[in-house]
């Protein structure tokens, strides 16, 4: 067969999740502190408990699984799908103590939705949460979007070729700068950057908004991070609507869209390569889409009679809209209202917008710009082709990092996935309905999940079947992995098992 | 850079069009004197008024004098397109006089449905509508199948000449034929031979269920045609359900199978080849899907309870799976009631089998089982690429009628392609729907969409005679995307751009 | 002596029993949280007949239908958030009374304030989760706009430690309010507290606190374990 794991392979992923493990301590602490701070005892132990299993564990699988294997392409894909199982697994321990789910397995949709960048909940009376495991969400969101891999890799200073194998794992497939550590350097100080900014000026705004300064403070840091991380968390029930402000959501607004960009564009907006940017196939993939996804928005809701005033559309449809398409998952109204209050035609473009999701190697979800892009120049291509006369032959190009010709070689991995995403998203949808729910919200839930974005329709809650729940879960698990590393875990177990290792 | 076609080529196109054109116009004129004997006098006469100037225009057109009668593939496809328009067209008139339609754009959009082997219909009073128009239905099908056929082999006839004009796995054209002129003859007699077969067949069933023998030749024609060319136009309101007959059911789901069936397969199974039959990937994948609707139907129905005992459960469910993979679009209940009365899972089964449709390089619509299969292949040894140990690399191959091919790119792409054109027609078709009336619910949207793009016909309510004209418009565009493929009608846009703007 | 293999059966015996401690201890931890039920809040009863009629009616607003004249309609009586927010077009206009708790911050600016007002079952009948752990979804609730004087009427909001103030609210719904971008929100007429904040008196969960205490050294006594290995080496 395929896979032939034995004894070294199982140590070499194990030390490296044992190190990854470790790491979740740093996604702990900062709540902690804060817990100490304003002395919230049941947060602290809990937060404790969490810690050391996530070192104790972390350190024993660190140390008792040394081996001198080097990490193969198959070794970190496995770890990769891993890891955000394990993450998920032993945040969820501090969650569950904080009392606010009514089981271990909710406690562990909410980190992996956390880490996935997603933005469903099943937290239970959100309103009354304590700021420690608010914070602890929303650093989930930090974590998982600059990816867990790439911040334990700037902390540990590996042999360098090892290091790609787990980053490619990821989902993100290209490398800005040559070496990998400095691309993963390169990420940090990128959103170095955005926070200070982007901290600073929520804050200004919420001070604006009627907060006072600790609270401005606290909820500009997590909608910061959930709206450059496009994660979608927000420390109260009522999400972006809990604001009233129309100053905070435009800086959310350039927020989303500065973390739906992928870091090579970041880059080459660094670097003042305007003009390759605006020829960057993704970019103008996502601009496209972007509008035309708005227009039906905002075709829909006039034609629902929803809203009818320029502001009311700008500030629910268009946000709503930008919020679906970057992956992040704001709401600006509640979800009971897209089934009940927007008609069918404008619900439907929210719909295709989270489907077809942000730029790849961002902390966006969905099929993802490039792919779309590709998809839709290769179906110009045929177009063309059955137009030219016969004796022409058709040739069609696309700017990524540079002017290449479009091959089906390329094309055609991206239309896999393309697929395998649509199947998911219907998949989910017929899961849903299944169990008696709206065709509606169940595609609009299902696809949510998927494409990890987070806005819901209302039909995710805490009493949902298991099942139900449990499809979510593996949804927002594969969306983020994009599929490969979570079959290379399907089928590198199934090769051990067959092993008997 | 386009360049414009030339003289030539425009010239060669109204010639070829002229022929189909022709053969189409003549077969009405020759039903108005049916209509005489039928006595429906105004019927004939709107038969006539439709094919008379329709035979005189295409008899000139043939007229025409090209330089060359060389079938490019361009001009085969744009040559299909128009074809297929203006014998709507033609048809399009005789049934506007006979005053069953309400505009000028729905008596269209049945003409279209009849050619394109829908079997949606805009009539209004089906159970008056005089019976010389119910053959003029049955005509339109048969011509538009044995048509669809035909310019399948031809342009395979092309693609033998010029090797390189058709990709791998590009639209018509893609079916075997072992063998020409001798083959060919072969292949039509097998299929004559069952439609033969089919006629009596059903001829004796309905007689058996009670139709007097007045209306039975007409009613057996078009049950037949409706079926073998997996149309679906039916003869009176009440569906096939008002036989109330298993064996006529039984009879058209044959039929419905072989129209489903890709000419190849025909023709390996008249030489009695049933290795390459069983080895056929299309074929594989066309009873897979069979399998698969049959029994997401059934469990369906039985989940939802719309049937009492066993057996209801089993006609009724292997009739509407056979109809909706074979992209017929015969019901043997009322239409509303799969939307009402099927439950959830059964009606998902069930689009399923139609968005995906029968084999390719037969008369059934959707995106075909080949491409189907093909995107599949291609999605799993992707996957298994994913988890073999660097630098190995392995081939994928498929069976087509006892040939092996290589899966490549440029195969996946090409169906991925189709597939992506299809869903982009489901979601525009439903958009649609949904803006004309806020009323109609996703799923019947979604079902309708898929029913047109799919060439299926299935109506559940929700195309009715008094629908918007963007809305009957649309869904005529549609039909016609999902017969030509889409690409055809891009050629045949391109072709016209072409002309407009193009350089010598 | 250990073969190989039964070391390493041991070794992943060991592992399996490790986690069913680690599993054991979190949720004896989570049951052993204290519970300290809050008072109920004395709310007026809905007026069900008159919410359902309006739900039952609720469709979409079409350009072309007619526009209700407001004055003409009877008021509503009290209202759930549930109720408005699963047809807001019902209840569009309508004066309405609505009870609920005022959670997270008091937005004060442009000449009023911006709440929160919850209803559900964490606000007005058990109160906050960690007081009680009877696990009723999530929060629900309506923003509402408290103008001039009213601003300052709700001075304790509720968080995790507390039960915020409750207040009963005469106001107008508004389902596409074009002071806050087409949001719906509730603008009050007049408002009261009718229930002061209460705050959670839970004691510390000693359960929790213990179990954090030997998981902490178990963890330190691993890192330790792991140095001296590598100081052997």
């Amino acid at each position: 067969m395929i896979f032939r794991p034995d004894r070294e392979d199982l140590k070499v992923i194990g030390h490296y999740l044992g190190i990854i493990t470790m790491s979740l301590t740093a996604v702990m602490v900062v709540p902690l502190l804060v817990a100490i701070a304003t002395w919230e005892p049941d947060d602290v132990t809990a937060l404790l408990i969490g810690m050391a299993v996530a070192i104790g564990l972390g350190q024993f699988l660190r140390t008792r699984l040394r081996t001198t294997r080097e990490l193969e392409w198959s070794h970190g894909l496995v770890t990769v799908a891993l890891a955000w199982i394990l993450a998920t697994m032993v945040t969820a321990i501090p969650l569950y103590l904080s009392g606010h789910f009514s089981s271990y397995f909710d406690a562990t949709f909410d980190a992996m939705s956390g880490y996935t960048t997603s933005g469903l909940s099943l937290l239970q009376d959100l309103d009354h949460l304590s700021a420690p495991m608010n914070l602890l969400r929303h650093l989930t969101h930090l974590a998982g979007g600059q990816g867990i891999v790439v911040a334990v890799l700037t902390i540990m200073t590996s042999a360098g070729s090892q290091i790609s194998t787990l980053y490619v794992g990821e989902g993100r497939d290209d490398r800005i700068v040559p070496s990998i550590i400095q691309t993963a350097r390169f990420i940090w100080v990128v959103t170095a950057f955005y926070a200070v900014v982007g901290t600073t000026a929520l804050w200004i705004t919420a001070r604006l908004a009627g907060f006072s300064d600790g609270r401005a403070l606290f909820h500009a840091f997590n909608i910061f991070i959930a709206a450059f991380d496009t994660g979608g968390f927000t420390p109260n029930s009522t999400s972006m609507a809990y604001y009233h402000s129309a100053p905070m959501e435009t800086v959310v607004l350039v927020l989303m869209i500065a973390g739906t960009l992928s870091f090579g564009m970041h880059y080459m907006l660094w670097r003042r390569r305007t003009r390759e940017a605006a020829l960057n196939l993704e970019l103008r993939s996502l601009a496209t889409t972007m509008t035309m996804t708005a227009m039906i928005v905002v075709f829909g809701l006039v034609r629902a009679g929803t809203f009818d005033s320029v502001d009311n559309l700008y500030r629910k449809g268009i946000m709503t809209l930008v919020s679906a398409h970057t992956g992040t998952g704001f709401a600006f109204n509640a979800g009971a209202l897209y089934e009940s209050d927007w008609g069918l035609i404008a619900p439907a473009g929210i719909v295709i917008a989270m489907a077809l999701g942000g730029m790849a190697s961002s902390t966006a979800g969905g099929m993802k710009a490039m792919r779309v892009g590709l998809a839709a120049k290769s179906l110009a291509r045929d177009i063309r082709r059955s137009i030219m006369p016969d004796a022409a032959v058709v040739m069609s190009g696309y700017t990524g990092k540079r002017r290449q010709v479009l091959r089906d070689g390329v094309v055609r991995p991206a239309v896999t996935i393309l697929v395998l995403y649509m199947m998911m998203y219907l998949g989910g949808a017929a899961v849903g309905v299944f169990y008696g729910f709206d065709l509606t919200t169940a595609l609009f839930e299902s696809t949510s999940a998927a494409a990890n974005v987070g806005l819901t329709s209302g039909l995710l809650a805490p009493d949902n079947p298991l099942p139900l729940k449990t499809v979510y879960w593996v949804q927002m698990w594969l969306g983020r992995l994009e599929f490969m590393a979570a079959f290379a875990l399907i089928g590198w177990t199934w090769a051990l098992l067959r092993a008997r290792v | 850079m386009l360049l414009a076609p030339s003289v030539d080529d425009v010239k060669a196109i109204i010639r070829a069009s002229a022929t189909g054109v022709l053969v189409f116009s003549l077969g009405i004129a020759l039903l108005a004197p049916v209509a005489l004997v039928l006595g429906e006098a105004n019927a004939a006469t709107a038969l006539l008024v439709g094919a008379a100037p329709a035979v005189a225009m295409a008899v000139l057109g043939r007229r025409i004098p090209t330089s060359s009668l060389r079938l490019t593939w361009t001009r085969a496809i744009v040559t299909a397109t128009t074809t297929w328009i203006a014998c709507a067209c033609v048809a399009a008139v005789p049934l506007y006089l006979s005053g069953h339609f309400v505009g000028v754009d729905a008596a269209f959009f049945d003409a279209v449905s009849g050619v394109t082997n829908t079997g949606h219909s805009l009539v209004a009073d089906l159970d008056h509508l005089p019976r010389s128009l119910v053959l003029l239905r049955s005509w339109m099908e048969v011509a538009g199948g044995a048509a669809f056929l035909f310019v399948g082999q031809s342009l395979l006839e092309a693609r033998r000449a010029l090797a390189t004009s058709l990709t791998p796995g590009d639209t018509m054209g893609e079916h075997v034929m072992p063998g020409t002129g001798k083959g060919l003859r072969r292949t039509w007699r097998t299929i004559a031979a069952l439609g033969i077969t089919g006629v009596v067949g059903v001829g004796v069933a309905l007689s058996v269920a009670g139709v007097p023998l007045a209306s039975l030749p007409i009613t057996t024609i078009s049950l037949v045609a409706a079926a073998a060319t997996t149309g679906g136009f039916i003869p009176n309101t009440g569906a096939v359900g008002a036989y109330h007959s298993v064996v006529v059911e039984f009879m058209l789901v044959v039929l419905m199978l072989g129209g489903a069936t890709s000419v190849g397969v025909l023709a390996a199974a008249a030489r009695r080849q049933h290795d390459r039959i069983r080895n056929d990937f299309s074929f594989q994948v066309y009873v897979g899907m069979l399998a698969a609707v049959l029994a997401g139907t059934m469990v369906g129905l039985a989940r939802a309870g719309t049937f009492e005992a066993v057996v209801p459960v089993a006609r009724h469910g292997i009739f509407s799976a056979v109809a909706a993979v074979t992209t017929t679009g015969l019901s043997t209940v009322a239409p509303e009631l799969f939307i009402s009365d099927f439950g959830v899972l059964a009606p998902a089964a069930l689009v399923t089998g139609m968005a995906v449709g029968g084999m390719l390089g037969s008369m059934s619509g959707g995106f075909s089982t080949l491409r189907m299969g093909l995107l599949a292949k291609g999605v799993i040894s992707d996957v298994r690429k994913v988890l073999q140990p660097e630098g190995a690399v392995s081939r994928v191959g498929w069976m087509r009628l006892g040939r092996r091919e290589v899966l490549t790119d440029a195969h996946v792409r090409s169906a991925a392609t189709t597939v992506m054109l299809f869903l982009i027609g489901i979601l525009a078709g439903a958009t649609v729907l949904l803006w004309a009336d806020g009323r109609i619910a996703l799923r019947g949207a979604l079902l309708t969409a898929t029913s047109a793009i799919g060439n299926v016909g299935l109506d559940v309510g929700v195309l009715e005679p008094g629908q918007a004209w963007y809305v009957t418009t649309t869904f005529t565009i549609l039909m016609l995307l999902g017969r030509l493929q889409w690409l055809g009608i891009f050629a045949a846009i391109g072709f016209v751009v072409a002309i407009v703007q193009g350089r010598r | 002596m250990t073969t190989p293999r039964t070391r390493h059966r041991l070794l992943i015996a060991g592992f399996i029993a490790a986690l069913a401690v680690i599993g054991i201890g979190v949720q004896w931890s989570h049951d052993a949280a204290p519970r300290v039920p809050l008072d109920v809040v004395p709310a007026g009863a809905e007026d069900p007949e008159s919410v359902e009629a309006r739900t039952l009616t609720c469709e979409r607003t079409l350009p072309d239908a007619p526009t209700r004249d407001l004055e003409e309609v009877e008021p509503v009586g009290r209202v759930s958030s549930e109720a408005v927010n699963s047809c807001p077009d019902a209840f569009d206009g309508q004066v309405v009374v609505y009870y609920g708790e005022v959670v997270g911050d008091v937005l004060q600016r442009d000449g009023g304030a911006w709440t929160l007002v919850n209803d559900d079952a964490y606000a007005l009948t058990l109160g906050p989760l960690s007081g009680h752990g009877d696990f009723e979804g999530g929060n629900s609730g309506l923003a509402v706009w408290l103008p001039g004087q009213l601003a300052t009427l709700a001075d304790e909001p509720g968080n995790a430690d507390r039960r915020g103030d409750v207040l009963r609210v005469n106001g107008v719904v508004r389902r596409a309010d074009p002071e806050d971008g087409g949001g719906l929100t509730l603008r009050a007429i007049q408002a009261e507290v009718v229930f002061e904040a209460q705050y959670l008196e839970t004691p510390v969960n000693r359960v929790q606190a213990l179990v954090a205490a030997v998981f902490t050294l178990v963890a330190i006594g691993v890192v330790v374990w792991d140095r001296r290995l590598r100081a052997r080496r």
